[in-house]
C-alpha cells in the first residue's frame, strides 16, 4: 500500500490523519465477546480491531509439552484472511509465527502459571481488520481476555507503537505511518509493576530519540492500562452479578 | 463468621498495590512482590480481615472449577481397565450433603485419574474385571492435587454409579453391594457399587448432564 505525495506531517505540525504526534487514535475495548471462550476481549485501535480468546487451564491431547511445574503459555498470533487490503492467506505466515512467539512472551512473566502445573493456557489473537499496530493491539486484548477469564495475573499488560516519520517521532503509528516511516517501536509493559515484557525497534533512531519514544509509549501504556481496568469494572459492575 | 469487611465493596484490577507485607497476610486472590506489596492476582472484590490481619480478593464470576485438591470426590468415567489399575477421565466435582449427591461443578478441560487395585474395595481383589468396567460412571476420591490423580474407591459411597448392560445396553440397577442387574434383560454383572447409585435420579441426572454437555 505505497501512497506516494502524502505528506506524512502537514505544515501545521499534525499527521495525516490531524492527530498530534503524541495522540492515540480512539480506542474502544469490550470484554466478554465470545461466550464459548472462557474470557474473551474485543480492541480496537483506530481502524485497527482485534479480537483475543482465552481457554484454560486445561490438559491439551498433546501431553509432552505440559511442565510438571507450571502451566504453558501457548499463545496464536493469527490476520483473517479480509484483515487486510490484498487477501491475506489463512496459513500462518513467518511473520505470525514470530509474532506469536514475542506475544507468548510479552504475556508468560504476567501470567501466574505456577498455580496451575501441568496444563495449558491457550490464548488466540485474531486481528480482523489490520491498520498498523496488531501485535500491541493484540497484547492488550489478550491480557483483558486473560482478567476476563478469571486467570491468576500478576498485572493488566497493554501495549502501543512508537515510531518515527519525517524525523518527528509520532504515538500509535497506523498502516501508512509504519510503512513510509523511518522507524517502529512496538513496546508493551505492565505499569503497575514498572515491567517492560515487549520491546520492539525496527528502523533506525538516536540514543535521545530512543528514550523519548519510551517515555511517549511508557505514559500511553499507563493510560492503556487504566482504561483496560475501567472496562473490567464496568463490566462486572453492570453485568455482574454482584450489587 | 470472622469479622471481615468488603471495604466498601471496592472492586480491583490484577496488579493494583493494595497493602504491604508488614500489615496484612496475602489471602485467596492476592501475590506479594519482590518488593513486599500485597497486590490482586484477580479481578474481584477486596475483602480485609481485621482479626486474622489478612486481605484477599474475591473473584467476582468464576468461568471454571480449580482442579481438584487431595479429598475431594469427583465424578469420572473408566477409560480403561488393566489388571492392576482402573484409568478414568475425571469430569466433575460431587458434593455429599446428608447422603444426598450432587454435581457442583465441572471441572475445565480433561483429567486423568488412576485406581490403583489397592484402592479398588477393602478386600483381596483377583480380577479388576469384577469391579469396574468399561464406561461406567462413578464417584471417587482424590488423593493427590495434581492432574494425573490417584482416586479410591474403598468408602461404601464410592464406586460404580451408572453401568450399562455389557449383552443389551440398557441400564443397571443395583442389587447389592456387589452386584448389579440389567433392568432388560436380567443379566447380572459385578461391580463395586457405590450406595449413591441406588439414590433416586442421581445415576439419570448424571448421564443426562454429560450428554447435554458433550463429555459422553
Amino acid at each position: 500500500m505505497k501512497v506516494e505525495g502524502v505528506k506524512l506531517i502537514r505544515e501545521d505540525g499534525l499527521r495525516h490523519d490531524g492527530r498530534r504526534p503524541e495522540d492515540l487514535r480512539p480506542i474502544r475495548m469490550e470484554v466478554g465477546v465470545l461466550s464459548n471462550a472462557d474470557g474473551s476481549a474485543l480492541v480496537e485501535f483506530g481502524r485497527t480491531r482485534v479480537l483475543a480468546a482465552v481457554y484454560g487451564p486445561r490438559e491439551p491431547p498433546q501431553k509432552f509439552m505440559l511442565l510438571p511445574d507450571r502451566a504453558i503459555l501457548r499463545v496464536r498470533y493469527h490476520m483473517a484472511p479480509f484483515s487486510t487490503s490484498d487477501r491475506k492467506s489463512p496459513a500462518p505466515s513467518r511473520r505470525e509465527i514470530e509474532l506469536s512467539k514475542v506475544i507468548r512472551e510479552a504475556l508468560e512473566p504476567i501470567v501466574l502459571t505456577k498455580q496451575f502445573p501441568r496444563t495449558a493456557i491457550d490464548v488466540f489473537i485474531e486481528v480482523l481488520q489490520a491498520d498498523g499496530g496488531t501485535r500491541t493491539t493484540g497484547v492488550t486484548a489478550a491480557s483483558l481476555a486473560l482478567a476476563d477469564a478469571g486467570i491468576p495475573m500478576k498485572a493488566l499488560v497493554g501495549g502501543v507503537a512508537v515510531g518515527k516519520v519525517e524525523g518527528v517521532l509520532v504515538l500509535d503509528i497506523d498502516e501508512v505511518e509504519d510503512s513510509m516511516g523511518e522507524a517502529d517501536m512496538p513496546v508493551a509493559g505492565a505499569p503497575d509493576l514498572g515491567l517492560i515484557t515487549l520491546l520492539q525497534l525496527n528502523g533506525v533512531m538516536t540514543e535521545e530519540e530512543f528514550q523519548k519514544a519510551l517515555d511517549m509509549a511508557w505514559d500511553a501504556i499507563r493510560r492503556i492500562v487504566d482504561m483496560e481496568k475501567e472496562v473490567l469494572r464496568w463490566k462486572y459492575n453492570v453485568g455482574g452479578d454482584s450489587k | 463468621m470472622s469479622s471481615s469487611s468488603t471495604e466498601g465493596s471496592r472492586l480491583v484490577a490484577p496488579g493494583e498495590p493494595i497493602g504491604v507485607v508488614e500489615e496484612f497476610n496475602p489471602g485467596e486472590g492476592v501475590y506479594v512482590d519482590e518488593s513486599g506489596l500485597l497486590r490482586p492476582e484477580v479481578m474481584g472484590l477486596l475483602r480485609v480481615d481485621a482479626l486474622r490481619h489478612t486481605v484477599s480478593v474475591a473473584p467476582l464470576r468464576i468461568r471454571y472449577l480449580p482442579p481438584p485438591r487431595h479429598g475431594e470426590v469427583v465424578l469420572g468415567i473408566v477409560t480403561n481397565v488393566r489388571h492392576d489399575l482402573i484409568i478414568v477421565e475425571i469430569h466433575a466435582k460431587v458434593s455429599i450433603m446428608k447422603g444426598v449427591p450432587s454435581i457442583t461443578g465441572e471441572y475445565k478441560g480433561k483429567l486423568t485419574g488412576a485406581i490403583p487395585i489397592s484402592q479398588i474395595a477393602d478386600e483381596r481383589i483377583d480380577d479388576t474385571y469384577n469391579y469396574f468396567r468399561l464406561g461406567d460412571l462413578i464417584v471417587a476420591r482424590t488423593l493427590n492435587s495434581t492432574n494425573p490423580y490417584t482416586l479410591s474407591t474403598r468408602e461404601p459411597q464410592l464406586g460404580v454409579v451408572y453401568a450399562e448392560c455389557a449383552k443389551c445396553g440398557a441400564p443397571l440397577k443395583p442389587v447389592s453391594n456387589r452386584v448389579m442387574q440389567c433392568t432388560r434383560c436380567g443379566n447380572r454383572e459385578r461391580r463395586k457399587v457405590s450406595t449413591l447409585a441406588g439414590h433416586r435420579g442421581f445415576a439419570e441426572g448424571i448421564k443426562w448432564w454429560l450428554l447435554v454437555t458433550h463429555r459422553l
